[in-house]
């Protein structure tokens, strides 16, 4: 199991090697001079020549590559932001704990939400229930989050004046952004419950269980939804590695100061070192979650377990698994 | 059967959904309009700031939360910073020695007085003031404050203070700074609004965290910063002008300008800066209870323009810019194009500049006229039209502007295609003169000084290669070097009446040579709660004083 684990580890190294460069060459391809950005309409074309030049800007791409991954990988650090100034890492751990608990909020949402709905939509197959559960569905996958969140402000914040329209400063700011994030997600996680869910109460152990006189609540909550578990762990993990690298488009909407907003802001001003940094740190969470996810792929279905140690790695079972 | 109950289901939801989403205003009660202007009450001098503070005493409530939708600052330093974000928490913080109150009159501030010549500008300190830490303001803070904005900021500010022989300030005695200027500028007085007065020894030993954790002689102190979320500043108990009405102000940024206006709409932000047209329609139109929307007349200080690219091969042809003169629809378009905040523009100067030509508007001779517009394109030998490209950002009111001048060209044959694109490369691709024919960008000014609008933005000693504008109207082209005089001009001259018989022949001379198009000016506003007063500004920075309050 150790051994699966140093291997993934490891294998994440080119992953993020990979991504550093990209996204450089991106940034460093895109119109859009960082140094003009910086210093503003009025600036004269000397000033900006004249930054360009501090900021190493006018170097050939490999200098500036190999200094940026030097100043990463010998004094750990990401540079300072063009903007403020500050550290990029600084701002980043910062802000890392907003977004940590915007994603938690977001995913008991989902579950919440999703789950009971997708199995009451499978358990009801066709009933009305079912229609209404597909209708949640549907909504929740075709609503895009800017529109979601402008109308959840609307109509709890404006119409009924129960909850604030942006923040993060407590319980109750954290309610609107989480619906926000969550039900998109939940509609996955619903479709996702109520196909698996009907594959499996259709088999024969269901059968069998049913047969012996066990009650219905119990055939499905405990003999059918453990057997639904690893494709729900597969999207609710995949769903939380996305929203830690920032729910942008919802924390930009109620003004959360997330690692999302922090690069859309950064963005919109060319702070490079900004979006390398976030975008770096970012992917690291997400391949550290996947790593996550596939691990308690062996908790929720022990035969995993027993080919990861057998294989020592070799085979990721557990993406076979997803696939069927 | 059930198909029908689903389908009906989802449409009640849906409408259920919008009708949750509509306005207050709709149901509730409406009050009459409230379009509050500051002049009746716009405290931007020192004399009338303590004026202000005898009529009221007391703020009905301590703290006052503004909703900046205009980005967060990175940082506060006081010469390198360009956001209006930064400017006004700056205002919080610092003073300068003088103010400029709504018509661009200077007003004393730290400066109790001062003395202008053609050779130089004596300043007379006020006497004690000291800073938020408790240090005195002296002579040397205020020439080490001067020094560092015109020989040491960044964004083109320096560039503003040309005239100035900063090497050269002295102190004449403990209250008293000289500054020599080293050729003419009338306007140069008004640039020293611009200079926030440092305290120089916490400036050099805080070095770059003094950006952070600013200390000046204004009203109030930042005593917290949560970086991307909010900056509280609590009352400065020294400030020299009487301490302020309001303890705290809190400057929240919301991006979001829906967002914002819902905070003030339910009491969450008392104010907001940069709010949308439409909402400020709304306010105006009293359909919202409990919020104003304050401006000023002098507030309208940016124009929204088509420009052109004097090299393209095309706009290089007066006869083409004529045509295109013509097939401009003033009136109509500008409430599509800004609702509520925009008046129609003739002028190369918003109408709240001083050196507006108000006849303008009567006597311009490019009136709307789509079969002039044709002739003059036959006779420009393009009967046929042509292919042009403009370039623009992705603010609402360019791409409304970019898709009106569309339909209008295409009327006359010319086949205008918009790129729209972010600010940065915009600029960028321009500075090159090559690949557009036309283009949009704002210019703004101050309220007293005309050439705040058009000396870097228009001048053709600036236009060309390395230039800050990008109408590549250099000198060699045709009335450049006209306009370049009397530019000049206006900027030597002193007396008052004078300046404005140049301002006026100036624009004779930028109409008649179709420099660009003005389209319409645009107003700014605030929307602040019906209880908040005292509410000033600085050019178009919203600025709180030490008199602001909740009645």
């Amino acid at each position: 199991m150790y051994k699966y684990i140093v291997k993934r580890v490891l294998m994440m190294i080119p992953v993020l090697l990979g991504i550093t460069i990209l996204v450089f060459l991106m940034l460093r391809l895109t119109p859009g001079d960082p140094a003009r950005s910086m210093l503003g309409d009025t600036a004269t074309q000397e000033e900006v020549e004249a930054l360009r030049e501090e900021l190493g800007l006018n170097d050939n791409l490999v200098v500036q590559y190999v200094r940026y991954m030097g100043d990463l990988i010998f004094h750990g650090s990401l540079g300072t932001s063009y903007v403020s100034g500050r550290e990029v890492m600084t701002e980043i751990l910062d802000r890392f704990p907003t977004t940590i608990l915007l994603t938690l909020c977001g995913i008991t949402v989902t579950i919440l939400i999703g789950v009971p709905t997708g199995i009451i939509a499978a358990v009801k197959q066709n009933s009305w229930m079912d229609k209404v559960a597909t209708f949640i569905g549907l909504f929740g996958v075709s609503m895009p989050a800017f529109w979601l969140g402008l109308l959840l402000a609307q109509f709890f914040s404006l119409r009924l004046g129960w909850l604030p329209a942006t923040g993060f400063y407590g319980p109750k700011y954290w309610i609107l952004p989480a619906i926000t994030v969550g039900l998109n997600t939940s509609a996955l996680v619903m479709r996702m419950t109520r196909s698996t869910m009907l594959e499996v109460i259709r088999q024969d152990y269901i059968r069998t269980a049913r047969a012996k006189g066990v009650k219905e609540r119990r055939v499905v909550m405990k003999h059918a939804l453990d057997n639904c578990l690893i494709p729900l762990i597969t999207v609710i993990g995949l769903q939380i590695g996305s929203q830690l690298g920032g729910a942008m488009v919802t924390e930009t909407i109620f003004s959360i100061p997330g690692l999302g907003k922090y690069l859309v802001d950064s963005i919109t001003s060319r702070d490079y070192p900004v979006i390398q940094g976030g975008v770096l740190f970012t992917s690291i969470v997400f391949c550290v979650v996947n790593l996550f996810v596939d691990i308690l792929y062996a908790y929720a279905d022990p035969r995993i377990k027993t080919q990861y140690v057998k294989s020592g790695g070799k085979k990721r079972t557990a993406e076979k698994v997803k696939e069927a | 059967m059930k198909k029908r109950r689903l389908l009906a289901l989802v449409l009640a939801l849906s409408l259920a959904l919008t009708a949750c989403s509509g306005s207050s205003g709709s149901s509730s009660s409406t009050t009459a309009a409230s379009a509050e202007t500051t002049a009746s009450e716009g405290e931007t001098s020192g004399t009338e700031e303590t004026a202000a503070s005898e009529a009221a005493t007391s703020s009905s409530k301590d703290t006052l939360v503004i909703a900046n939708t205009s980005g967060e600052p990175g940082n506060l330093h006081p010469y390198n910073t360009v956001s209006v974000g930064a400017v006004m928490a700056q205002l919080l913080v610092f003073n300068s020695l003088i103010t400029l109150d709504e018509n661009g009159e200077a007003q004393p501030s730290l400066a109790e007085s001062w003395e202008v010549t053609e050779d130089s500008i004596t300043f007379t300190l006020r006497e004690g003031v000291t800073f938020s830490n408790g240090d005195e303001l002296t002579v040397d803070d205020v020439i080490f404050s001067m020094q560092e904005m015109m020989l040491n900021s960044t964004g083109g500010k320096a560039t503003n203070y040309t005239a100035c022989d900063a090497e050269n300030i002295t102190a004449t005695d403990d209250r008293t700074v000289v500054v020599p200027l080293t050729e003419a500028n009338s306007s140069q007085l008004s640039y020293f609004e611009d200079i926030f007065i440092v305290d120089k020894s916490v400036y050099e030993e805080m070095g770059d965290q003094y950006q952070y954790e600013p200390v000046g002689t204004g009203p109030f102190v930042l005593s917290e910063w949560v970086v991307g979320d909010h900056m509280t500043f609590t009352r400065n108990e020294n400030y020299w002008d009487g301490a302020a009405l309001l303890e705290t102000v809190t400057i929240r940024t919301i991006s979001e300008v829906s967002q914002a206006m819902i905070e003030v709409e339910t009491g969450g932000a008392d104010v907001m800066i940069s709010p949308d047209g439409s909402d400020v329609e709304r306010v105006l139109n009293g359909e919202i209870d409990g919020v104003k929307a304050v401006t000023d007349d002098t507030l309208v200080l940016r124009n929204n323009n088509v420009n052109f690219n004097h090299n393209s091969e095309y706009m290089s042809n007066k006869l083409v810019r004529e045509a295109i003169a013509y097939c401009i629809d003033r009136e109509s378009w500008t409430s599509i194009i800004s609702p509520g905040t925009g008046t129609p523009a003739y002028c190369n100067i918003a109408s709240g500049i001083w050196g507006w030509d108000e006849s303008m508007s009567e006597n311009y001779p490019y009136q709307y006229d789509l079969e002039k517009a044709k002739e003059c394109l036959e006779e420009a030998g393009y009967a046929d039209g042509f292919t042009c490209v403009l370039y623009t950002d992705n603010r609402t009111y360019h791409q409304a502007l970019a898709e009106l001048l569309q339909a209008s060209l295409s009327e006359i044959g010319i086949d205008m295609q918009i790129e729209t694109m972010e600010l940065a490369k915009q600029k960028e691709l321009m500075a090159t003169g090559e690949g557009y024919d036309l283009f949009l960008l704002d210019n703004v000014g101050s309220s007293g000084d005309p050439l705040s609008a058009l000396w870097r933005d228009s001048h053709p000693q600036f236009s060309g290669e390395g230039g800050s504008n990008y109408l590549w109207y250099t000198l060699d082209k045709e009335g450049a070097q006209d306009y370049a005089d009397i530019l000049d001009a206006i900027r030597a001259c002193y007396d008052d009446t004078e300046k404005m018989e140049l301002c006026l022949e100036m624009q004779q001379i930028f109409t008649e040579n179709l420099i660009w198009l003005p389209i319409n000016s645009i107003q700014s506003y605030v929307l602040a709660t019906e209880s908040l007063e005292g509410l000033s500004f600085r050019q178009d920075v919203l600025k709180i004083t030490n008199a602001t309050y909740f009645s």
